[in-house]
């Protein structure tokens, strides 16, 4: 084997076995739309917590920070998010579920509400709720608030956050 | 076939019978066995009616019991989200044993349980016996109701009593042979029972246990079950892995080495939002949004503090 040919080989053996480590620290080995989307899907979780943190109390409410989340939010929202959800994109470690592109119409309108949902909440970031609403409880699933409550940034980051937890409880495979 | 696969198809076999099957006839026999012993050991005037009578005064809270139904998961398995109307009966519930509807639990008199009595509804809540006497599949889960007091049952009776009739019967369960062999259900009771009792006489975590243990009935879904569906209680909220169901562990040790801490817990609770920022999804999602956002901030915390006190 010439020293051209050795040099060859070692640069493939070497391509192969660092650039396999390096992808492998990504996501757990992720590669293509699925390393992608589950960047994504990190920024987006990154950006919730700041946003709870400051919901709850944990840290101080800062309009401008929760413009700047809500944002990152509504960048990775609609299409797209739906743009790196190509039909039958399973490969590990992807959590996502098949259900996606049998019920494509009902996912990428969960993306929309996405979106929706954090540009209220960035648009309205500096409206705080009074308090809480009071909800009756009675003997049905309707548990209506006691009286219509106000759009406000709290009553938005609710609707961002059952819109997770809506396509979550669907499309992903806890 | 590769010597792997030969062994893995070889494991899939015992005695030329797949394993399911097997599994099955396994099941059955033990049942079998286990009635035929306990029908022979039986008093012959044992009933399979509880003797307790629940006083009818003090009168039921409606409200407290409303507030019970809910983060009890009454209302929740009771009702068809997809078909709402009111506690008319409950969407499928897919389990390996097959699949349960919960029933009519409206007033109407010839489908809900309208003609019920208060001590008939406390031995369903508390026994898992029906007033004809029928033993009911421990997916309604009176194992760990049987620790509600006698005004907690006053209080869900008075609540239950306040909606309206529906005359509509629910749709029957569908349950795989051998578990539909009823007959077999008072022993499978005897011999499962739980000994879930934490002794504190701290009233916050008195409180958490009351939610976790009774009412929030965790365990349910956190608590890995042998073949016969029965709860391993010496893997108490340990978790249970993805094919069987899929829930995180969610013991003191556990919750701590995830970083949960009470406040975390008690938002979660209230948001679904973990403390990372994820959000929940599937079973727990509906749990939080059926029953625990409901709950107080009081009780959301007493829960975290028991989940996070007891070893």
């Amino acid at each position: 084997m010439g020293i051209a040919m050795k040099s060859k080989l070692l640069a493939i053996i070497s391509f192969v076995v660092f650039g396999f480590s390096t992808q492998l620290m990504a996501h757990g080995g992720a590669t293509g739309v699925v390393k992608e989307r589950m960047e994504q899907m990190s920024d987006m979780k990154n950006a919730l917590k700041i946003l709870s943190d400051m919901f709850r109390g944990k840290s101080d409410y800062d309009v401008q920070q929760v413009r700047t989340q809500a944002k990152i939010i509504n960048n990775h929202a609609g299409d797209a998010l739906t743009q790196f959800f190509p039909e039958g994109s399973l490969t590990a470690p992807s959590e996502a579920n098949g259900k996606i592109w049998q019920q494509w119409a009902d996912f990428s309108a969960l993306a929309v509400q996405l979106k929706s949902a954090s540009g209220s909440l960035g648009e309205a970031a500096g409206q705080r709720a009074v308090a809480a609403p009071e909800v009756f409880l009675t003997m049905s699933m309707q548990a209506a608030p006691a009286k219509a409550v106000a759009p406000s940034a709290d009553s938005y980051f609710k609707t961002l956050t059952k819109t997770c937890s809506a396509c979550h409880t669907k499309y992903r495979n806890e | 076939m590769s010597d792997f696969n030969k062994q893995a198809s070889s494991l899939k076999l015992i005695f030329g019978w797949r394993v399911g099957a097997f599994l099955k006839l396994l099941s059955l026999i033990v049942i079998l066995i286990a009635t035929l012993l306990y029908y022979l050991s039986m008093n012959p005037s044992m009933s399979h009616r509880s003797d307790s009578v629940i006083a009818i005064q003090p009168q039921g809270d409606v409200a407290n019991g409303a507030y019970l139904a809910r983060i009890s998961g009454c209302i929740a398995c009771h009702t068809d989200t997809k078909n709402p109307s009111g506690l008319v009966s409950g969407a499928p519930l897919k389990s390996s044993f097959g699949v349960f509807y919960a029933p009519n639990l409206s007033a109407d008199k010839e489908w809900g349980i309208g003609n019920w009595s208060l001590a008939d509804f406390s031995t369903a809540v508390r026994e898992g016996v029906s007033p004809t006497g029928e033993h009911y599949y421990p997916a309604f889960p009176y194992e760990f109701f049987s620790n509600f007091s006698d005004q907690d049952i006053r209080d869900l009776w008075a609540a239950f009593q306040s909606v309206p009739a529906n005359a509509k019967r629910a749709q029957s369960s569908e349950i795989d042979f051998p578990y539909n062999l009823k007959f077999s259900l008072p022993l499978w009771k005897r011999l499962y029972q739980l000994d879930n009792s934490v002794n504190t006489d701290q009233l916050q975590l008195q409180r958490g246990q009351f939610l976790v243990e009774v009412a929030g009935h965790c365990a349910a879904c956190h608590t890995p079950r042998n073949i016969l569906g029965a709860l391993q209680q010496d893997q108490w909220l340990q978790g249970v892995i993805a094919n069987e169901g899929g829930a995180p562990p969610i013991t003191k040790e556990a919750l701590l080495l995830n970083g949960w801490d009470s406040a975390d817990l008690a938002y979660a609770f209230k948001t679904g939002i973990k403390p990372d920022g994820d959000v929940f999804g599937a079973k727990m999602q509906e749990i939080i949004e059926q029953g625990t956002q409901f709950m107080s901030e009081a009780d959301r915390l007493a829960m975290a503090d028991y989940l996070l006190e007891i070893e």
